[in-house]
């Protein structure tokens, strides 16, 4: 397997806090890799480090192979990046902004109306940008990122303030390019359930550290399933369940959740405990099984890491 | 460089920067002209453009020096643009250089269009006003080549500026500067430590002793080429966050 991005015990502090600290990545190429994490979780300036916008306290970075810190120019000469909001120059129309990029780039005039074209704003490339709506900043952003067909795409959150439309836009976007290019695409976000409908892997980052890395089916496959039960009478159900040594605990609204190491079981169990609780006069409002989502798989890593569970919390 | 330097061009298109280049020397001669049609009795032409370059390199081309690195450097601080350029394959001096070289040309078009437009405001303030304005020989020569002078000893200057301007994301430190100079250099116009001053290097360059001003002239544009050196070598090594 080849790898587009990779770095060995990379750490980065401001004053006394750590960022980023000891962070070995890996991201194989033709991938779309999900960088998620927190805000704050250090995902910004792991993504600034690899664009050689900021130097690393420690450890390596490679690109393609090519370590960063020897081969600044080589390595750019392989991303494409939208980092944070997209910045532009408000003053000119979209296709000046592009032109501006495309000419240090060296590439033809034809790119710009080739990038433009991806992401549909073609019809306004002679608009100028201070005019453009947030969806319309973003593409043009992801479609300077787009000039001259990188091999590796860096996007740090790159659905922020988009409208239903266009996150969909914006993700059949990302998800087509690995097999319409080969490119790598490197997606930062704090949006879990986003990333999961596109990315083929993950990698899980809080407290500026990494604490999970994988195909999103085998990160998917660490976590245990989610079973829950609503019910009149919650207590009497506790009870059935630890019967079958099966921990569960009552949430508010009386929702009875199975304790994460007991899902697989209990998801199982499922018809003889809903039997039970007929056989008892319970009344079942709801029964939910189902696999573990990325932001279940991240706070069961979180907790397991021992991290502290505070700070913002997660977009589901 | 060249691609760099384009590229900077192309974002002056319809930008505060470009009216500034214009209105600066406008208003310098318009202002001159304006005093000359004022007067009761006839000015001589060498007084007229003596004035004129005095107003230019005392006031006017430091304050346009500060707004115009301070609008430049905005264009990339304003959007935060530094995270997409430094990022780009291209060596990060060469963005500076290329910031640079701009700012340093747009300067020497102002000064151009100040020495093209000095004898078009002495024959205009004589056509307007009633009776003769403007007496003797111009010396159209002797004054382009004061301000050409002045422009080459601005380099300090604009490397100062320009420096700050690009150095600090907000505007504020950089004009502070620029004004807290330019008053200096107002107050103490005849300090003979003024050659040694990047804003009151341009006006030394009038200084009626020829070692003076060229002492302001060789402080002035070596002494701008080498901070213009260092000014590269230190933004190229900064983290822009």
């Amino acid at each position: 397997m080849n790898i587009a991005i990779q770095t060995q015990g990379l750490s980065r502090a401001f004053g006394a806090h750590r960022a980023v600290e000891a962070v070995d990545l890996n991201v194989p190429e033709a991938s779309v890799y999900g960088f998620l994490g927190r805000n704050g979780a250090g995902k910004t300036t792991l993504i600034r480090l690899i664009l050689g916008l900021l130097r690393p306290d420690r450890g390596r970075i490679r690109i393609f192979g090519l370590d960063l810190a020897a081969h600044r120019v080589d390595t750019a000469r392989s991303i494409g990046a939208l980092v944070e909001t997209p910045s532009h120059y408000d003053h000119l129309t979209g296709r000046q902004n592009l032109d501006i990029t495309r000419r240090l780039l060296g590439l033809d005039a034809a790119e710009t109306d080739h990038v433009l074209e991806l992401v549909d704003l073609r019809h306004a490339g002679g608009r100028r940008v201070g005019g453009y709506s947030l969806g319309m900043r973003q593409r043009l952003g992801l479609a300077r990122a787009l000039l001259g067909s990188p091999r590796l795409l860096v996007v740090d959150e790159p659905t922020n303030g988009l409208d239903p439309e266009g996150i969909l836009a914006m993700r059949a976007l990302l998800a087509r390019l690995p097999e319409r290019s080969g490119a790598t695409v490197f997606v930062s976000s704090h949006i879990l359930s986003e990333v999961e409908q596109f990315a083929t892997h993950v990698g899980l980052m809080h407290a500026g550290r990494l604490l999970l890395e994988a195909p999103l089916d085998a990160a998917k496959a660490r976590g245990d399933m989610i079973v829950s039960f609503r019910v009149d009478r919650p207590e009497p159900l506790v009870a059935i369940l630890a019967s079958s040594g099966i921990a569960a605990l009552v949430e508010e609204g009386g929702t009875v959740r199975v304790a994460p190491a007991a899902g697989r079981k209990a998801a199982t169990a499922v018809p003889w405990i809903n039997a039970q609780l007929v056989e008892r006069g319970i009344a079942v409002n709801a029964i939910e099984v189902r696999e573990p989502s990325l932001e279940d798989i991240f706070h069961a890593t979180v907790a397991t890491a021992g991290c502290s569970a505070g700070g913002p919390r997660l977009a589901a | 460089m060249p691609a760099s330097l384009f590229s900077e061009m192309l974002k002056l298109r319809n930008s505060l920067a470009l009216l500034l280049c214009a209105a600066a020397p406008l208003m310098v001669v318009v202002l001159t002209s304006l005093v000359v049609m004022d007067r009761d009795e006839p000015t001589p032409w060498p007084l007229f453009t003596t004035n004129l370059a005095a107003a230019w390199g005392l006031f006017m081309l430091p304050m346009t020096v500060t707004a115009l690195t301070i609008l430049l450097a905005q264009i990339e601080h304003g959007p935060r643009f530094w995270n997409h350029l430094l990022a780009l394959p291209v060596p990060k001096w060469r963005l500076f250089a290329a910031k640079s070289v701009l700012t340093i040309l747009l300067v020497g078009l102002m000064s151009a269009a100040l020495i093209l437009l000095t004898p078009v405001a002495g024959h205009f303030a004589e056509w307007a006003a009633a009776g003769p304005q403007l007496v003797g020989t111009p010396r159209f020569k002797e004054h382009g080549a004061q301000v050409a002078g002045m422009f080459l000893s601005s380099l300090l200057l604009i490397a100062v500026q320009l420096w700050a301007a690009l150095r600090f994301r907000s505007f504020v430190p950089p004009l502070v500067l620029g004004i807290g100079g330019t008053l200096v250099a107002v107050v103490a116009s005849g300090a003979e430590q003024g050659v040694w001053f990047p804003w009151l290097i341009p006006a030394n360059m009038l200084s009626e002793n020829p070692a003076q001003a060229a002492l302001a002239g060789t402080i002035g544009f070596w002494g701008g080429l080498a901070a213009l050196a260092a000014m590269i070598v230190d933004l190229s090594r900064r983290e822009f966050r």
